[in-house]
């Protein structure tokens, strides 16, 4: 049952997985969106804010911040694991600003964000929060937390989450058209022919059977799957799959616990 | 060649001009400019019975908005936001200059401060419509208001353009199918500050009657001639006209006239009518004075003007046979050129008018007063301004205006920028919405450019209510003398001066019965022999600016009709429209280089001819071509942007063309209900409820108009990825599903406002209300808990979290009635008044305003905001009237992706689609997707869009996506590919202002009425859900007696009667005495409980206040013994 990496960088990872269950892998890729613990604004107590944005509205906006987890899994507890506030469950940031009457107005950033744990941090220091005007203030003390995104979107690690069918594209007779409707240029013309250049790319819209009826044949290949992540910057893609199928077996484990129990 | 982007130019430079409300500013320029002083003017002077002393009325000014404050200190200026924010009107003083004349000498003039005038802002007394963006930021003022309302006692009121059937028009129709009247000709006449209306009837023996208001019965329309000094059968025949067929028409009519042949006659003949048995002499004189006054007043009402009023009439009468003889059709009611808009300028005139009178009444009376006294005259203490400042005040606070009308001012609309400028620019009509009134609810054909072909609302008001189009202008009116002079230069035969020639000879009759009438507003003043040539040439005069470019000219030309209609009056819609001469438009594109270069503007093209503004009629003359390509040797006009022919809300539909006319009206209407950016100093506002939408976003498919009406600063929605497929079906019948997460991420967030607000009013007897923490002993506290979190001043503090049933401002009164107080202390006396949280209602305070209102009031608001994250139930729309609820909300996780991970926002379920027919919507979802993927906005004009379809699918298809926007999608839920693809596009949806947090409602236990002890009904009133008649008929169809007794009965105002078992009365339970009491026995009696409904017993007792004597006969419940219970 192989694996094979089709693309990997900081953000993406793509896999071909050959002979594993759609059912397993779509488990795998709702896992990766609704169970991989990250670290987000959960809590703020705001101790000023005259600015124009109210403080549901700023709360929300800081929630909405990616903050880099990648350590932070080691160091705090998980959400199933913390109860009320005890200790490694959370961390804080702080946010003081405030332009002076006479200052032009001013963009508050995410590097305007102190934070008490320094591998806890924004992952892009140049994400806009508020404008504030001249002798406009904001002060704050936001807590975070692991969560998963089955509580919140802000918890998703990924922006990108998909397993598609791997497609065989096959050429019984010659047809051009075919090239030319293609939106993923999977067709390659030579010499007033085609041939299948890209076929891994191949979306199975089936729009050149449309034109081209038995000439083009596109079927899925059984049990051979296409599986492609993006990260926010939260966390590392490799990372993301682990933690994902971790949470995933961890459940497994528990429901595994409870039949035992039952005898 | 004028281009797409070459006339887009105009249309800029147009709006850049005149904004968007100009009709309203250019109406209440003119009413401050001219009417106000022409209505002083009518009054002239006052002369109390006094001998030697008169009072003349000079100069009228109004000035800056300003405020008198209660300490009688002089009055300060104040800005719209301070009105606002104080509840005060936004008015100016107005001063009269006042000569005193008495004994012929005249004394210093002197002005008077006679009362206040609202000032609408942005107009040229509102010192803010000169102000530029900065200082209007300064004084809180939204840099881009259009002005155009006025603001009444701290809220914003629009005086709505009222529609109306022209006056001093002659309008001919049918008689009544079976009536005496065959054929009828009706005239309104309106005078300065009254309306009569004259009718001319044709019977059926032929013979033609008037008649007018206060004289009563039908007048012979000869003896109406002989009175007003026309007076020979000829010169009769010949004022109607000079036609042989239509003078033979008359011989009935003279024939009935025939005994009265004198002008003498003819007048005693009408006193009659009026003074009934007095002596000749008076009854002539009575005759003339009515006549005067109330025949055709528009004409004038001095003796002089008889002549004039008689050749109205004939020509009047020339109509009507006209008619008769088939040679002209009944003049068509709902054609524009026969309607007139009344604007604020108007209705302020009307309503002045009467504020004025009744200022004048009462400084006559005054005088008067003061004069009997034997005092000095000082004319500022006998002034009181209150008069006027009252009555205009009220009517607009009300919206009850003089003449019956009721609501003509209304309260300004601000749940988004689109809601508020359609309420700027809508247009009332004055005919009843009981009636069905079919044709005049239609679209009528001279509306092209006008009103708005879509924006009208759904049921009684439907056709009836109108918004005006985007280039629709309304004339001010001048005066018509001027015209009249220019128009006898240039040739016109005064309709006296033709009799004369024809009498005498000097011209034949033929010649002059083939002449053109023509007629100025209506009134008919001369012959001229080429109608077709006078109107061009009064034309030219027009666009030479030697004549006004309000004057419109119409030449009307059929087999038997030859007239030439000249128009200045006020209250016409016109359009404007490129001037075209010999195939060519005359706007060049020059022109137009000069526009962008900013060296010339729309003004100038209209000053130099080249653009025209037209009204109804001359449209009539006018050949106009839609676009250049069309012009041909005939063409007279050029269509300057036939988009425009749409109104201000219709005119954000990305192509309404392709879609079915009613979901462009629907959606005209939805547009309004949007939530958005309403007023960018929104958090300054007190309005009384308003919504704000957190992240409003500009369309990506925009229309080239957005820019112009400020829709794109000021949006009502967000850019919504859309698919459309079913979907877990949670979005059957209309409603759609949401993603979860991207609600998460702010997708549709809003803000809801409400304002509460107290006043610490002051009453008689020195007492006053006092805002504070109220004491535990006054009447209705509501115990220590509701007042917890105000402050020691007694009002909550910003920032708090507050739910219904919390007291926001506490606030103690003194009693109602002096009675209660003297029973009780005066500390229990007091009245708890505090203002408390709706009940169902929670959120936040957000503002909190102490101030003064004009009589030196302490006045607080609280303005309380709650959070507003779209959740199941509330309603969203796209811009093509498609509407539907959340009906699911699903995590992102769940929902379909495509090949790429992209996940929708929106899943719209497809049925919504085919038999609506909004095509404009797929194609907005195929120029949303490729907006995003090109990364500009997409131009949606209608019939001017670009890029085209095959353009857009090109470009799609060229990215990587389906040319026809679909996409391969896969479940979500089980990563299974959705067979065939799925349409995925971006769509402009809105979300509007129903919302579940304001409905919903259930209820187990709650209040009841006090009178019928029922549960009470609606939310607000915590009310229970009614169980009404046809629920009732289904439990009782169903059998189930005990449930039908349940919800009725034992739910609802069960009670126990006692009743007398002698007399059948209702007693009770003396707890003193503890008996039972019945009230004719007394304790004389057995009284036996009984089960009855409150509203029975309260039946029994509303019986005996009417003296009826109700008796309930007692029985057994089960009769013992086989009786059947009676005895
Ligand atoms: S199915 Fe679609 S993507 Fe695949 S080869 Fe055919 S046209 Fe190209």
């Amino acid at each position: 049952m192989p694996v094979y990496l089709r693309f990997s960088d900081d953000n993406r990872l793509g896999l071909i997985v050959e002979g594993y269950l759609l059912a397993l892998l779509n488990a795998i890729r709702r896992s990766v969106i609704l169970y991989t613990p990250v670290m987000a604004v959960d809590e703020v107590y705001i101790i000023e804010n005259n600015s124009p944005l109210y403080d549901e509205m700023l709360a929300h906006r800081l929630g909405m911040v990616p903050f880099d987890s990648e350590e932070a899994l080691t160091k705090y507890k998980r959400p199933e694991e913390c109860s009320g506030d005890e200790r490694d469950c959370t961390t804080k940031v702080y946010l003081v600003k405030k332009v002076e009457s006479g200052e032009s107005p001013t963009w508050v950033y995410t590097k305007d964000l102190k934070s008490d744990d320094p591998e806890v941090k924004p992952i892009s220091g140049d994400i806009p929060i508020v404008l504030l005007a001249q002798g406009q203030s904001v002060s704050l003390e936001a807590k975070l937390r692991l969560g998963y995104g089955i509580e919140h979107a802000k918890f998703i690690p990924v922006s990108v989450a998909v397993v598609r069918y791997y497609p065989k594209v096959e050429i019984a007779e010659d047809c051009v058209k075919a090239a030319e409707v293609c939106p993923r240029k999977v067709f390659e013309v030579s010499d007033e022919k085609i041939k299948v250049a890209n076929e891994e790319d191949c979306i199975l819209c089936e729009e050149c059977v449309k034109v081209c009826g038995e000439k083009v044949r596109i079927t899925a290949v059984e049990n051979k799957y296409i599986f492609e992540l993006e990260s926010t910057g939260v966390l590392r893609p490799k990372t993301i799959l682990r933690e994902a199928i971790k949470s995933l077996r961890r459940k497994l484990q528990e429901f595994s616990e409870k039949v035992g129990v039952l005898s | 060649m004028l281009n797409v982007e070459n006339r887009w130019t105009l249309i800029e430079s147009y709006f850049k001009e005149n904004g968007l409300v100009r009709q309203h500013l250019d109406s209440f320029d003119d009413f401050v400019r001219n009417k106000l002083q022409q209505i002083v003017d009518e009054q002239g002077e006052i002369t109390p019975e006094i001998p030697g002393l008169k009072i003349k009325l000079g100069k009228i000014r109004v000035d800056r908005p300003k405020v008198r404050e209660a300490d009688r200190g002089p009055a300060v200026e104040i800005t719209p936001m301070e009105a606002r924010l104080r509840n005060l009107t936004y008015a100016g003083p107005i001063y009269l200059t006042i000569t005193i004349i008495e004994n012929n000498i005249e004394s210093e003039p002197t002005e008077i401060y006679i009362g206040d005038l609202p000032i609408m802002l942005k107009s040229v007394i509102d010192p803010t419509s000169t102000m530029s963006a900065e200082e209007l930021i300064k004084i809180g003022e939204d840099p881009k208001d259009p002005g155009g309302y006025f603001i009444i006692n701290g809220t914003e009121k629009v005086i709505v353009t009222q529609e109306d059937l022209a006056v001093n028009r002659i309008l001919v129709d049918y008689g009544k199918p079976g009536a005496n009247v065959t054929h009828v000709a009706k005239i309104t006449s309106a005078a300065p500050g009254y309306r009569v209306q004259t009718l001319i009837e044709r019977e059926k023996d032929g013979t033609i009657q008037v008649s007018f208001a206060s004289v009563p019965g039908k007048i012979p329309f000869a003896v109406m001639m002989r009175a007003l000094g026309v007076v020979t059968d000829r010169d009769i025949a010949f004022a109607v006209s000079f036609d042989p067929t239509i003078q033979n028409e008359l011989y009935p009519s003279l024939e009935q006239a025939r005994a009265i042949s004198t002008m003498e006659d003819a007048l005693a003949f009408i006193g009659d009518r009026i003074a009934i048995g007095q002596k000749r002499e008076n009854r002539i004189h009575k005759a003339e004075q009515t006549i005067d006054r109330y025949f055709l007043p528009h004409l004038g009402t001095t003796p002089e003007t008889r002549k004039l009023k008689a050749y109205y009439l004939a020509a009047a009468v020339a109509k009507l046979i006209e008619l008769y003889l088939g040679r002209r059709e009944p003049d068509d009611k709902d054609h524009y050129a026969n309607k007139r808009l009344r604007l604020a300028g108007d209705l302020m005139a009307s309503l002045f008018r009467v504020a004025f009178k009744a200022f004048v009444k009462d400084l006559t009376y005054q005088l008067e007063k003061s004069k009997v006294r034997g005092r000095k005259l000082t004319l500022s203490n006998l002034v009181r301004s209150d008069i006027i400042t009252e009555r205009i005040r009220h009517a607009l606070a009300t919206g009850n205006w003089v003449g019956n009308k009721t609501g003509v001012s209304q309260l300004l609309d601000r749940t988004n920028w689109l809601s508020m400028l359609s309420h700027l620019r809508r247009v009332v009509s004055s005919l009843a919405r009981g009636q069905p009134n079919f044709e005049a609810r239609d679209l009528h054909g001279t509306q092209w450019g006008r009103m708005c072909p879509f924006e009208t609302p759904e049921g009684p008001n439907s056709g009836l209510v109108k918004n005006l189009a985007l280039m629709a202008q309304i004339s001010v009116g001048i005066d018509d003398k001027e015209v009249e002079e220019e128009l006898f230069r240039l040739g016109v035969i005064p309709v006296e001066e033709a009799i004369t020639q024809v009498v005498e000879g000097r011209a034949d009759l033929e010649s002059l019965a083939s002449y053109a009438k023509v007629f100025l507003n209506g009134k008919f003043v001369g012959y001229y022999k080429d109608g077709a040539e006078l109107a061009n040439r009064i034309r030219e005069l027009r666009r030479s600016g030697q004549l006004n470019d309000e004057v419109n000219v119409a030449h009307i030309r059929t087999e038997f009709v030859n007239e030439v209609h000249v128009n200045t009056d006020g209250g016409r819609v016109r359009r404007p429209l490129i001037v075209v001469k010999n195939g060519e438009p005359l706007v060049t594109e020059e022109d137009i280089d000069n526009i962008r270069k900013g060296e010339k503007t729309f003004k100038d093209l209209v000053k130099e001819g080249k653009i025209e503004f037209l009204d109804a009629e001359e449209e009539e003359n006018a050949y106009i071509a839609l676009e250049p390509k069309d012009i041909t040797e005939e063409t007279t006009h050029l269509e300057i942007w036939p988009p425009a022919i749409l109104g201000i809300v219709a005119s954000i539909i990305p192509y309404p063309e392709h879609n079915q006319s009613p979901r462009n009206t629907y959606q005209s209407a939805m547009a309004k209900q949007a939530l958005g950016l309403y007023a960018a100093n929104f958090q300054l506002r007190t309005d009384s409820r308003a919504h704000f939408l957190h992240y409003p976003q500009k369309p990506l498919v925009q229309t080239r108009i957005m820019d112009v009406i400020g829709y794109n600063d000021r949006p009502a929605g967000a850019n919504a990825l859309m698919a459309v497929m079913t979907y877990t079906g949670y979005n059957m019948e209309d409603a759609i599903i949401l993603n979860k997460s991207s609600v998460d991420r702010g997708m549709y967030r809003s803000t809801f406002f409400r304002l509460y607000s107290t006043e610490e009013l002051k009453y008689p007897g020195g007492q006053e209300d006092k805002i504070g923490i109220p004491e535990p002993g006054a009447r209705g506290y509501k115990g220590k808990e509701y007042y917890e979190r105000l402050e020691d001043n007694g009002i909550v503090a910003p920032e708090v979290e507050v739910k219904g049933g919390d007291v926001l401002i506490g606030k103690v009164s003194p009693p109602r009635f002096l009675q209660e107080f003297k029973e009780l202390t005066a500390e229990q006396a007091k009245r708890d008044t505090s203002v408390t949280l709706r009940y169902g209602e929670s959120g936040t305070v957000d503002l909190v305003v102490v101030t003064q209102t004009a009589e030196g009031n302490k006045l607080v608001k609280v303005r309380v905001r709650d959070l507003r994250i779209p959740e199941l139930g509330d309603k969203f729309a796209t811009r093509h009237g498609q509407k539907g609820v959340v009906g699911m909300l699903l995590h992102e996780a769940d929902m379909p992706y495509t090949v790429d991970g992209i996940v929708p926002d929106i899943i719209l379920n497809p049925h919504a689609l085919p038999s609506r027919m909004t095509v404009g919507q797929l194609l907005e979802a195929l120029a949303g997707k490729y907006a995003a993927v090109v990364g500009k906005s997409v131009d949606a004009t209608p019939w001017y869009y670009s890029p085209k379809e095959d353009e857009m699918k090109k470009a799609l298809l060229e990215h990587g996506y389906l040319s026809n926007a679909a996409e391969v999608v896969y479940d979500g839920r089980t990563g299974q590919k959705v067979k065939g693809t799925i349409l995925l596009g971006i769509v402009y949806y809105m979300k509007l202002h129903h919302m579940v947090a304001d409905k919903i409602h259930a209820r187990a236990r709650g209040p009841v009425q006090i009178l019928t002890r029922q549960p009470t009904e609606g939310r607000a009133r915590e009310g229970g859900l009614r169980f009404g008649e046809m629920e009732r008929d289904c439990l009782i169809g169903f059998g189930a007696a005990s449930l039908l007794k349940d919800r009725l009965l034992d739910n609802s105002d069960k009670t126990v009667i006692y009743v007398c078992s002698q007399c059948g009365y209702v007693g009770y339970f003396d707890r003193k005495k503890n008996k039972y009491w019945c009230p004719i026995h007394e304790d004389k009696t057995v009284l036996y409980p009984v089960t009855v409904s409150y509203a029975f017993k309260l039946l029994l007792q509303e019986l005996m206040s009417m003296g009826i004597s109700p008796r309930l006969i007692l029985g057994d419940k089960v009769p013992i013994g086989g009786g059947d219970g009676n005895e």
